[in-house]
């Protein structure tokens, strides 16, 4: 009798089981989920740095009076970056501050799961001759 | 027993779990913590900018906080600290970008930069090395230095150039170093937003036609009055020994050198001189009614060239031209000690500059810089208005350019 109680599982341990066995699960499906909006969200960052970057670089190697102040909607025919999932748009600022100074701003915005997201790189540049 | 085993197992994953989260999220920290620190390099950035121009502007500071990066745009981005030392020419700028602040820095990222500054053109509308006459109703814009006496007569006006000063000084210690004549109007809208000064080694005669306002001083012993040793500004040696310059250029015909050597711009001719620099060793003319087209140096003349029936550079009456043209002698020993000999009705726009004396006759107007090392002659109604915007020509100083550049650029 007593060899026969001790073979098999009772209905309380594959209860327990199965309410661990769904935590963990609950667990580990929050993690993809947090591991997965992590990702999307350093993707989009990166992306939309890189690109602003870029734009920086490029506006600062121009001759001084070619950075013509105002806001620029365009430099290169392509103002929007189709990216996978999501579309980025550029925004570009070139204020005088004073004669032979000019500040020069870069925007990269994006819509992530719904909300307005933006990298902004601001520098400046001088008239050097 | 297998109860155990499951929960066992479990643990184990729960631990994997919450491992592959926290390196996720510190991934993701760590990523955030780089981007603030790639825009703070913008931002030092910034700050380097922003010494380039104070030096650029003769408004050199050793060290300054740079903190409103960002505020023109959107708002502020973060704050720039930087330092500049000065060894001559060379300036060595450091900068470091704070974001969003320096009080409260979240990242950081610093810069050091070498810059080598060439000396701008001189702030002159004109430079004499001897003495300058300024008949009447002349009317000058910009800064008139003379090491010898300067004599103004009736009707001369003197306002602000494009950046805002206007004066007169005279290295002469004589007791007549500067004449003023009747009517003498200075700055009379008070409109100088920097020198607003008259300055005489020497005495000044009829001071009291000097308007209220304005600085002046008689037997200064400032740096302001010190003697100009060489008043000249372009290179003319370099300009003469380049390959680049053309010797004797005819310009298909238009231009006609006779046995001498001296070159003639013939009457009524449009000639295009397409950014070239052209160098007549025995002197040139220019005929009434030539119109220079685009920009370009003129050079005539040399040590050992000369006449006593000619000038240098001798422009007759009407010849005009929308282009930026740079008339220069490079000296010899020419009629009456006159290099540069300008007629009526011709308005040149560069220097004019010439080791010897210059000669301007009535209703010229020059757009550039005067600088004659021997004695300035300028008729009534001529007008002299400052300006630094001329056609490229190597500097005296060796530069090819005025302007800083950048010798060296990385992050420390």
């Amino acid at each position: 009798m007593d060899n026969n109680r001790n073979k098999g599982v009772t209905y309380v341990e594959i209860l327990i089981a199965v309410i661990i066995i769904a935590y963990i699960s609950l667990v580990f499906g929050q993690m993809f989920v947090t591991n997965n909006f992590l990702l999307v969200q350093t993707t989009n960052q990166s992306r939309a740095y890189n690109w602003a970057a870029d734009t920086m670089e490029e506006l600062k190697s121009m001759h001084y009076p070619q950075l013509q102040a105002g806001l620029w909607t365009d430099m290169s025919g392509n103002d929007k970056y189709l990216g996978e999932n999501t579309q980025f748009t550029r925004y570009l600022n070139v204020i005088q501050v004073e004669p032979g100074l000019k500040e020069v701003e870069v925007i990269v915005g994006w819509d992530e799961l719904g909300e307005d997201r933006e990298v902004r790189i601001v520098s400046y540049v001088a008239d050097y001759s | 027993m297998a109860l155990v085993g499951v929960i066992l197992l479990m643990l184990v994953l729960i631990i994997i779990a919450q491992a592959m989260i926290m390196l996720t999220r510190r991934e993701a920290r760590v990523e955030v913590e780089g981007r603030l620190k790639d825009i703070a390099l913008y931002v030092a950035d910034a700050g380097v900018e922003k010494a380039i121009h104070n030096i650029n502007n003769d408004n050199f500071q050793p060290n300054f906080s740079f903190q409103h990066v960002g505020e023109e745009t959107g708002g502020k981005m973060g704050e720039a600290d930087v330092s500049v030392t000065q060894d001559g020419r060379i300036y060595t700028i450091n900068s470091t970008g704070y974001i969003p602040s320096q009080a409260e820095a979240e990242a950081s990222r610093s810069i050091n930069a070498v810059v080598e500054v060439s000396p701008g053109l001189p702030e002159f509308a004109a430079m004499v090395g001897g003495m300058s006459s300024f008949a009447a109703n002349i009317e000058v814009e910009g800064v008139v230095f003379s090491n010898e006496p300067i004599s103004i007569e009736t009707n001369v006006t003197f306002v602000p150039d494009e950046k805002g000063n206007v004066g007169i000084y005279c290295a002469d210690g004589s007791v007549l170093s500067i004449d003023i004549g009747t009517n003498f109007d200075f700055d009379p809208e008070n409109e100088a937003t920097g020198v607003r000064e008259i300055l005489a080694r020497g005495g000044i005669n009829n001071s009291h036609r000097i308007p209220d306002g304005v600085n002046w001083k008689e037997y200064d012993d400032s740096d302001k009055t010190d003697p100009i040793d060489d008043t000249q500004i372009l290179d003319a040696n370099a300009m003469i020994n380049s390959p680049d310059t053309y010797v004797n250029h005819d310009f298909g015909g238009d231009v006609t050198v006779d046995e001498n050597g001296r070159a003639t711009f013939e009457t009524n001719t449009d000639i295009h001189l397409n950014g070239g620099t052209y160098y007549y060793p025995g002197g040139v003319e220019f005929n009434s009614n030539v119109t220079l087209v685009g920009d370009g140096n003129i050079v005539a003349g040399g040590p050992d060239e000369g006449s006593d029936d000619h000038h240098a550079i001798e422009i007759n009456s009407n010849v005009k031209g929308d282009g930026k043209v740079n008339f220069v002698s490079a000296g010899g020993d020419w009629k009456d000690n006159i290099d540069i000999n300008i007629n009526s009705n011709v308005d040149p726009h560069g220097v004019i500059q010439c080791p010897g004396d210059a000669s301007i006759s009535s209703f010229v107007e020059i757009n550039g810089i005067v600088a004659v090392n021997g004695n300035l002659d300028a008729a009534s109604n001529v007008a002299f208005h400052y300006e630094d915007d001329i056609f490229d020509a190597p500097l005296v100083d060796g530069s090819a350019d005025a302007g800083v550049e950048m010798i060296s650029w990385r992050e420390m």
